[in-house]
Order: structure tokens, then sequence, then C-alpha cells
């Protein structure tokens, strides 16, 4: 009889616990949909870090207001739970498992391939969908079911810059590139499309662009092989600092900005007389898309600047997976989202950037500009589609 | 040839910059006996205050960069006063550890404050010269002179001054100067103003021909360690014969060899010298 006692009182113990615990959380507020982020927020990084968080404040802050989104007849609205990992990988890792424990995100958006790679060991266990912001294909390879990644290949994003440089009868060409990791890839990208198109590399000066004092030493070495162009590519600052250098020290010809290298930012430092003759990426703001410009003035008035290529892809990812959820009628069933994703771009006039297609590997295909700098002006941008670079090279083409 | 005088000229450029600083980092190991690892971290500031009075305040670069010199001798003395010296006769361990925490301070500092851009100082000396192939800018010119200048300067007051002796004397033997009657409060105060006036000196000289950011002192300091150990621990003509040293190595090795290994050849000349010379060039046994 007292162990009967003792039995009943132990279990309606445990059934209180058990409603302390558990109970609360099913009538909590099954109407928010937390999104994710990791990504760097302080230190050095942090600007480009706040980049591509504000593409995806923006866009929630939008939907929110507008009342969320109905997926199968029920309401959501979103939050945007950020995490800093200083744009270390060991820290993206602890920062997924808290997202994932805490805030049970269907999405969780990264701007660094170390911390991508490191996410993508366990986020299918784990069940979330990444949104790589890289131009690093590497991240592909790993064939993750649940991956997207807005920023096409670094080769796709050079190939129109290089063309132009080429067209420009650039023939002998000198490589400049950062020492970083991206930087090491442009570097055997430039050469091998500057070889596939015919041309010569002279000389290789890899510069570790946050710490050279100064860059005459480099600069010297490489206007003594008398290269027609120099490869840049690194943070827009110091590389505009190179230009402004090189031609104190004489040089004139043309400069390959590679896509790191954001001409409104160099232009800032360096004038564009200096710059001309180069040819690069045309920075978003200059896009002639009527729905960037759009974005570009909401941008304005939110955050009191010109968005970035980051804000802008991440905006429109938002977007993209909002769409998917409802037509997928799920908010659950990421595979059910993955599969939708096709069906719903481009996604109206949240399209800022033109996501049209998604590849097999979960590549968004969009276009982008290059243009050239000459005679102390930008040229008119020039729209480069991505469908002929991808079909002869395929999603995830890394120069050998 | 000219590629070769050229590579000279750079490194000579270079090497000013870093005698500069590692100049006053030996300075500072005279009286704390550990390397000041905060010194890049003053360096910087002293980059951003000459920036700001010359940008902001539109002020001509000289005075900028003495108003700033002023003002980054103010600092040093804080510190001195406020981390360091309550720290005197502790174990060097906890000054090693409280530079590490000046570090974080000032640079994260600068990045609240200033935000993490890059500036570019408004370029002011401008003018090219061009001689047998050889490119010179008056800034560099600049640069090296005023460098020049300031080892002048220092070695006279060091020399020839009852003060710059009392400094020599503490670095020397801190007991004994102390018995002596020296105020040894007074000459660490001295030698923080002293060194991160000259920290600031070379920020601001270099400012005009590189960028100003939170990030800036990190290099320059590690070269400066490098040179102060190449040098000697303590030794003023081992810290400029050392920087000038460094100078010329990097940028010949970057110029002929590869730039890739930049670095290599700066810690080779280091891992040599020592092989040779435990105590540095200058170093006392």
């Amino acid at each position: 009889m007292n162990r009967k006692k003792r039995l009943v009182f132990i279990v309606s113990l445990l059934c209180i616990f058990g409603l302390l615990v558990f109970g609360p959380a099913r009538v909590a507020p099954a109407e928010t949909i937390n999104i994710g982020y990791t990504g760097p927020l302080s230190g050095g990084a942090a600007k480009y870090g706040r980049n591509n968080l504000e593409g995806q404040e923006m866009a929630v802050d939008e939907i929110n207001a507008g009342g969320g989104i109905q997926v199968a007849g029920k309401q959501y609205t979103f939050k945007v739970i950020a995490l800093d990992d200083r744009y270390r990988p060991a820290d993206t890792v602890t920062n997924a498992r808290r997202l994932v424990e805490l805030h049970k995100p269907p999405f969780i958006f990264c701007p660094h391939s170390g911390g991508i790679l490191a996410m993508l060991k366990f986020n299918e266990q784990e069940n979330f969908i990444i949104h790589g912001y890289t131009d690093n294909p590497a991240i592909l390879l790993q064939g993750s079911k649940l991956l997207v990644k807005a920023p096409m290949s670094m080769g796709f994003y050079n190939a129109g810059v290089i063309d132009l440089g080429w067209k420009n009868g650039w023939r002998k060409g000198a490589l400049l590139c950062g020492t970083h990791e991206a930087g090491k890839m442009a570097e055997k990208t430039f050469e091998t499309l500057w070889k596939e198109q015919g041309g010569e590399i002279v000389t290789n000066a890899p510069a570790d662009y946050g710490k050279v004092t100064d860059y005459y030493p480099y600069l010297t070495k490489v206007l003594a092989a008398k290269p027609d162009c120099i490869f840049l590519y690194g943070p827009s600052e110091p590389s505009a600092m190179i230009i402004s250098q090189a031609r104190e020290l004489g040089f004139k010809g043309g400069f390959v900005l590679g896509s790191q290298c954001k001409l409104d930012e160099m232009e800032k430092v360096t004038p564009l007389k200096l710059i001309s003759p180069s040819t690069g990426v045309c920075p978003v703001g200059l896009m002639p898309l009527p729905l960037m410009q759009e974005y570009s003035k909401k941008h304005m008035e939110k955050f009191g600047s010109i968005p970035t290529s980051e804000s802008a892809f991440n905006y429109e990812v938002m977007y993209i997976f909002t769409e998917a959820m409802k037509k997928a009628g799920t908010t659950a069933n990421l595979n059910k989202i993955m599969a939708a994703i096709p069906e719903v771009l481009p996604v109206g006039k949240h399209a800022v950037r033109g996501i049209h297609t998604m590849t097999k590997e979960g590549q968004f295909l969009s276009g982008y500009f290059a243009m050239e700098i000459a005679e102390g002006k930008f040229t008119q941008p020039i729209d480069i589609d991505p469908r002929p670079w991808y079909k002869k090279y395929g999603a995830t083409w890394v120069p050998k | 040839m000219a590629l070769f005088i050229q590579q000279v000229l750079n490194g000579i450029m270079l090497g000013s910059v870093y005698s500069l600083v590692a100049l006053g980092l030996t300075l500072e190991y005279g009286i704390l006996h550990i390397p000041n690892f905060a010194h890049g971290a003053l360096y910087m500031a002293g980059a951003y205050f000459t920036f700001l009075l010359a940008t902001n305040l539109g002020l001509n670069f000289w005075l900028a960069m003495i108003i700033a010199m002023a003002a980054l001798a103010l600092i040093g003395v804080l510190v001195e006063r406020v981390v360091y010296r309550p720290l005197m006769l502790e174990s060097p361990l906890s000054s090693f550890i409280a530079a590490i925490g000046l570090i974080f301070i000032f640079v994260d500092g600068a990045l609240n404050i200033f935000g993490p851009d890059f500036k570019r100082f408004p370029p002011i000396h401008t003018d090219v010269f061009q001689f047998l192939g050889v490119t010179i800018t008056l800034q560099r010119i600049i640069i090296v002179v005023v460098t020049v200048v300031l080892i002048v300067l220092l070695h006279l007051f060091i020399k020839k001054t009852t003060v710059g002796a009392t400094i020599e004397a503490t670095a020397q033997d801190r007991e004994g100067a102390q018995l002596m009657g020296i105020s040894v409060n007074r000459v660490r105060m001295i030698v923080f103003a002293l060194g991160t006036a000259l920290a600031s000196a070379a920020a601001a000289l270099v400012a005009p021909i590189h960028l100003v950011y939170p990030g800036m002192g990190g290099p320059v300091i590690l070269k400066a360690f490098v040179i102060i150990i190449l040098g000697g621990m303590g030794s003023i003509p081992g810290a400029i014969i050392g920087g000038f040293m460094l100078g010329v190595v990097e940028s010949l090795s970057g110029g002929y060899i590869s730039t890739s290994y930049n670095e290599v050849f700066s810690f080779g000349v280091l891992v040599t010298v020592l092989a040779i010379r435990p105590t540095g060039l200058f170093g006392g046994k």
C-alpha cells in the first residue's frame, strides 16, 4: 500500500514536471518562424557580415509589416536570430547548434565558405537549409540536398571581366592577388582563363593585402616584367592603393579587377582618372535593373547606404524561401520546400538581382554586369548571361 | 640595375618606418623588460589622430603630426601610469597579459569609434621624381629624411642630456639607478612618452602612402619584434640597423625571388643572426 502510494506520488510528480516542461512549449506562439544567421558581426569582417544581415532583415521586416505569410491556411511571421561567429568555422558550428537547439530555424544564412563547409557536415541530420553566400563552388561539391547558393562561382564572375580585358588588346598579364584563400583561387582562375584565351602570364607577385605596409617592392617586381595589364583580387581599398602606387611608378597599362574589388568603394580611395583603363564588375548600385534601383532606394531609406551585393542577394533569397514554403504548403518539411524552389523562380518584384534558375547542385543563376573604366569614367555596364558559362563549365568548376 | 636601385630605395623607405616603430619598442623594453605588445595599437592610434586632425580639422600635415605625437605621448604616459606601473613589481607575466588586453581595448575601440573601413589619407606631397629609370615620390623622401632627423634627435637626447642619461642608466640597472637617486617612475613616464610619440610619428609619415584602419598596427609590430630581437633587445643602434636591414631584405627578396616568401626571408635573417649571435647584433652578454 505504502509502495503504491509512493508510486502514485512519483507518477503525479512526473506528470506535473512534464506539464511544466512540455506544456508551455505546445502553447508557445507557433506562428513565428525563426531564421538563423551566423557570420562575422565583429572584427575586421564586421562590415561584410552586416551587409549580409541587412538584406535578410530588410526582407523579414517587409514581410512582417505586411502581416506575414500564409502557409497551409496558417499565418506566420518571421524573426531573424543573428549570431556572431567572427568568421571562424568553429564558431559557426557552435552557433548553428545553438540556433537549432533553441530556435529551430528552417533556414540558416552564412556568408563564408569555411563556416558553410563546416555546417554541411551536419545540416541534413539536424534539419536546416543553408544559404551559403560565397563564390566558392567547393561548397556545392559536398552534395548536400539542403543547400542553396546565390552568388555564382568565382570563375564566372571573373570570366566576363577577363573577356573585356582581352578585347582591349591586353595580352601580357601580371598577377598581384591577395594571399587569402579566395585570392589564391582567383590567381589560378585568372591564369587558367587568361591562358585559355591565348594570353600570357609574365609574372606573379602575391601580396597579403591586409598586411603589406608598402606595395612598391611588389609593383617594382611586376612592372619589371612589362605587363599590358595587372590582375588584382582583394579588398577594394588596398586594391585602389595598389593602383595609385602603380601609376606613381609610371604604369600606363590596364587593371583587370577581380570580383572582390568593388569599383564604387575603390573610387573613394583612388580617382577614376587613375583607375582607368580598367575592367571590373559593375557595382550593384549601378546595375541597370529597375527592381535593383528600387531596392537601392528602399535600402537607402532604411539603412542610409547603397546596398551591396550581399544585401541584395540575401533579400532575394529570403523571399525565395518564403515563396517556396507557401508553394510547398509546409514550414517543416525541408525536402518539399527545396523541391518547390525552382517552381517559384523568379520571385516577382522581389527578384532584385533576377535569380531565374536553380541548378541541381543548389546554385542559383542570375546575371551580372561587367564594366570598363575608361578615360576617367564608368562606361555602359555590359550584361553577362550565366547560361553559356554554366553550360560549358558547370556549377562546380574550379581552376586546376 | 635600375630595378636593383629601385628595390633598395623601396627597402630603405620601408626600413625607416620599421626603425621608428622598433625604436619605441626597444626603449620600452629597456624599462618594462617585456615587449610592449600594445605598441602596434598605439601606432594605429597615432595614425587615426593624424588622419582626423588633417582631414576633419583641416590642419597642416606637419602640425597634425606634431599634435598627434604629443597626444600619443600623453596616452603613452597614461598607459604606463594606469596599466604597467601597478604591475611593476609583479611577475612579468602580468604585464604581458595587460599588454594583450590593451591591444583589444585600442583595436576594438577604434573599430567602434571609427568603423572597420579603410581610410585614405589625402595625398599631400605627390611630386614624383624619376631618374635613370628609378622612381621616388616626395612623400617617400620625406619619410626617410624625417626618420633620420628623429633618430639623430633621439641619439642626442639620450647621449647629451641628463634626462637621457637617466633613461640609459635605468635600462641598464634599475636598482642601481634608484640607488643613485634617479626617479625610476619619472624615467618610465618619459620613456613611454618618447616611445609612443615615435610610433605616432612613424604612423603619421606612412599614412599618406598607406591606408588607415584599425588592424594596421598588427603587421608592423610583428616586424618590429623581429627587429628588436635581431638588433638585440633594448639596443637603440640595433633597432635602427635592424629596421633598415629588414626593410631592404624584404624588398630585395620580394623583387628577385618571390613575394610569397617575404616573411620567410625576414624571419630567415632573424634565425641566421641568432644562430651566430644569440644576443642579437648589438645585444649585451
